[in-house]
């Protein structure tokens, strides 16, 4: 491949290997000069992973970089620095304990022998600041600043940096409208002075008003990218999610008449009026993009605090915190299995009666007997492949350990079992027993809700679909041979709101 | 008259004894506003000692015996630095296990016997002296405390050390050697133990493995009393250094009114919880940083 003139930044054959992940797949794209270039992709689609290996935090495993024609691999953030690499982290990466000017400075003091040198300019970022904010004071401790303000120290650090490329993870999180507003005009502003930015965004409206070119990525891949002009929303969600195909849904088989949950006009901070019931039997799907709020409304489920009315039982719930929630009939299959499913130095034997421990007590203490025959009911029940009851849950692969946690869900005999993301990091067999699984528990008269971000699985799995956009219900579907994908696709990426 | 002239006069003996304490807890706050803490200070400095007291009875010139015990004891921080940056061993180990090795080399470098014979004359002439009618080992405290407020205020050292332990993310991608700077500390840190180490032999006149057993102890809770925390990111040199003296005076007060040695260990422990609790307390309802004795430090001129 030869250099081109306009490429700032050509990425060959990059790969990235954690042990036991590929997070990274032979990825190749160019980015071109004084263009804003999107990337966007679901979590764990290896957007993160690419930008750290472009900021030294990360060494590529293969493949080669070029930076303005030059060959770049960074080992230190300091090499990206110097190469003329800025970045503003998604993570606020203020110091609460500095001023707003020692923020500014942090990393780039001019100084001789660790004392600083002479007072450094800060017009350039004096000016940047106060275009955003004029009320923040240079001599402010920023420990005393609002989130946004923060944003806004961030985003300054990273413009008045003398950089090529600028590199920005989601900056508008947790910016007003306004302030990003002035955010897309400094992006203009920069875009002619000749530096190239590459823009990560979950927010897809944002992608259509700056962005010059869009690079998907899924599951460690590049899928594409192409030019926005003259692209849709709905093409770009199409690029992001692949091709589903709606052929394997199968109704689940119970009356599904009897309301058990009832949930009314729930609001926090992010979520908006929220309403939803789910019947016995039936398995209630929540679809939408990261950021949508799917996993807010499965914390509201289990002990997270809201304004609103949640009626389990048609009895009002007004339990606190996830005790509360385990009281009412609610179990969770969360979606961070090995940080907040799993004890994985402990055995299946130990790990399964964990929600309720009563079932394997006899006379104030554990029954062995008992222990073992709640392991082998489950390990026979869900073909638990493991060498016996013994064995260590960090061992299993994601699928064993993800029906172990299930088991612990049923042990404690929950009527509604909420699934985040339940099959994650499992592979396609597994996936297809999981499936299974789930289906067989809603015949059986449980109640489940599954929140997915992968379009194929609600679709596969539920029986009703809740879409959601930016905190609120948009559509409920009921699933059947006529449910539109594209229309599906329309409604999460935000059309005609 | 004679009356005033003894107190002061006592005051100087407490700092003199105590000007190890103070270089040490100055140098060790710095390392613990990164949110990492040396354990092994007291075995270095009894380690130190013995090593400085055996060479100078060996027959070497002061200087050169200094220089080497300044060496020997500068390789317990760089040990510590290594398994703490390097290898991510948290310091409380690396540093606990530094403690027992220092502790056992104290004794196998003298063979478990205080070394007192055949030491030089001019032995303890570093702390019995004075200059410009100053004790030296006082001259000592005051320029090693005061060198090392300059680090942590004026320099980026001391900058760079509070951001360390405030948020560490923010540090190493604003392109900080996070790792280079902790490593320097701890080094910086064991160096100063050493010398600790050479001051006290030449103020006992001997080389003892069992002296100042505690010593890491008092280092520690000078520091936290003067308001830094344990988890970084806030301390000031003026806390620790007023801390330091609080313990020290409170020590010597207790000794003049014949309170048993035992309970003073007992009573500078509450103050330690007491302190630290109520620090925290303040620290978590401001949510900023204010301390009980940092604050004092701001109404006390030392700046």
């Amino acid at each position: 491949m030869t250099a081109h003139q306009g490429n700032a930044i050509e990425i060959r054959n990059v790969c990235k290997e954690f042990p036991g992940v590929r997070a990274l797949k032979d990825v190749s794209f160019d980015i071109l000069k004084n263009t804003v270039h999107c990337i966007v992709g679901e979590n764990g689609a290896g957007k993160s992973t690419l930008i750290k290996i472009l900021t030294g935090a990360y060494e590529k495993s293969s493949g080669e970089i070029t930076l303005n024609g030059k060959p770049f691999s960074p080992l230190k953030v300091r090499d990206a620095m110097a190469g003329g690499i800025s970045v503003l982290y998604q993570e606020l990466n203020v110091v609460d304990e500095l001023t707003v000017e020692g923020n500014l400075t942090l990393g780039k003091e001019k100084h001789r022998f660790w004392f600083p040198a002479k007072a450094d300019d800060l017009k350039i970022a004096e000016d940047i600041l106060k275009s955003f904010d004029a009320s923040i004071n240079l001599k402010t401790l920023v420990g005393s600043l609002s989130v946004a303000q923060k944003q806004v120290i961030e985003i300054t650090k990273a413009l008045c940096a003398e950089c090529s490329v600028l590199i920005m993870d989601e900056p508008t999180a947790a910016l007003s409208l306004g302030e990003t507003g002035k955010l897309f005009k400094i992006i203009e502003q920069l875009k002619k002075n000749g530096v190239t930015i590459i823009y990560i965004t979950h927010k897809l409206s944002e992608i259509f008003e700056i962005g010059d070119f869009v690079s998907v990525f899924k599951d460690g891949e590049m899928v594409a990218t192409q030019p926005i002009e003259g692209m849709t929303g709905t093409d770009l969600v199409k690029m992001m999610l692949g091709k589903v195909v709606a052929e394997s849904y199968i109704p689940s088989k119970g009356d599904r008449s009897e309301k058990i949950l009832e949930v009314k006009n729930i609001r926090t901070r992010k979520l908006r009026n929220i309403s939803f019931e789910l019947y016995k039997g039936e398995i209630l799907g929540f679809y939408g993009l990261v950021g949508a709020g799917k996993t807010e409304v499965s914390e509201i489920l289990y002990g997270h605090e809201y304004e609103g009315e949640v009626r389990i039982n048609r009895k009002l719930a007004n339990f606190k915190g996830v005790r509360g929630a385990v009281r009412s009939g609610l179990a969770l299959v969360p979606e961070e299995r090995r940080e907040e499913g799993i004890f994985g130095l402990l055995g299946i034997r130990e790990n399964i009666p964990l929600m309720k421990l009563t079932n394997i007590i006899k006379h104030g203490l554990v029954n062995r007997q008992k222990d073992n025959q709640l392991a082998d009911r489950y390990i026979k029940m869900f073909s638990i492949a493991a060498r016996d009851r013994n064995h260590r849950l960090a061992l299993l692969s994601g699928g064993n350990q993800q029906k172990v946690v299930i088991s612990k869900c049923l042990n404690r005999e929950s009527d509604i079992i909420l699934m985040d993301e339940p099959t994650r990091g499992v592979d396609v067999g597994a996936k297809v027993e999981i499936h299974n699984i789930i289906r067989e528990l809603a015949n059986r008269g449980k109640s489940i809700i599954v929140f997915s971000s992968e379009l194929q699985e609600i679709v596969n799995l539920c029986d009703r679909i809740v879409l959601m956009y930016d905190g609120a219900v948009r559509e409920t579907l009921h699933n059947g041979d006529d449910i539109s994908m594209d229309h599906i696709m329309e409604v999460v990426a935000g059309k005609g709101v | 008259m004679s009356e005033h002239f003894l107190q002061l006069n006592n005051y100087l003996n407490m700092l003199k004894q105590s000007s190890a304490l103070l270089i040490t807890a100055s140098a060790a706050t710095i390392l613990m506003m990164t949110a990492n803490f040396d354990l092994s200070t007291g075995s270095n400095l009894a380690f130190s000692g013995v090593l400085y007291a055996q060479l100078a009875a060996s027959g070497l010139p002061l200087t050169l015996a200094a220089a080497i015990t300044l060496a020997a004891g500068t390789c317990f921080g760089i040990v510590n630095g290594i398994l703490v940056t390097r290898y991510d061993i948290s310091p409380f180990i690396a540093t606990l296990g530094m403690l027992f090795v220092g502790k056992g080399l104290a004794l196998v470098v003298c063979n478990g016997q205080s070394v007192r014979s055949n030491l030089p004359d001019h032995f303890n002439a570093m702390m019995s002296e004075s200059f410009l009618g100053l004790p030296v080992p006082i001259i000592m405290a005051v320029v090693g405390v005061a060198i090392f407020w300059i680090l942590a205020n004026k320099s980026l050292l001391g900058k760079y050390a509070m951001v360390i332990g405030s948020n560490k993310n923010a540090a190493f991608f604003s392109g900080i050697n996070v790792n280079a700077i902790c490593l320097w500390l701890f080094i910086i840190v064991a160096a100063l133990a050493a010398l600790a180490g050479i001051m006290t032999a030449s103020r006992i006149g001997a080389g003892d493995p069992r002296i100042n057993e505690f010593f890491f102890m008092d280092v520690i809770v000078a520091i936290m009393l003067g308001g830094t925390s344990l988890t970084g990111g806030r301390g000031t040199i003026s806390g620790t250094l007023i801390a330091a003296l609080i313990v020290i005076v409170i020590g010597n007060g207790l000794s003049m009114l014949n309170v048993l040695i035992f309970w003073q260990s007992v009573i500078k422990g509450i103050i330690l919880i007491v302190a630290v609790t109520f620090n925290e307390k303040i620290f978590r309802r401001n949510g900023r940083n204010i301390n009980t004795l940092g604050s004092l430090s701001k109404l006390v001129p030392l700046g």
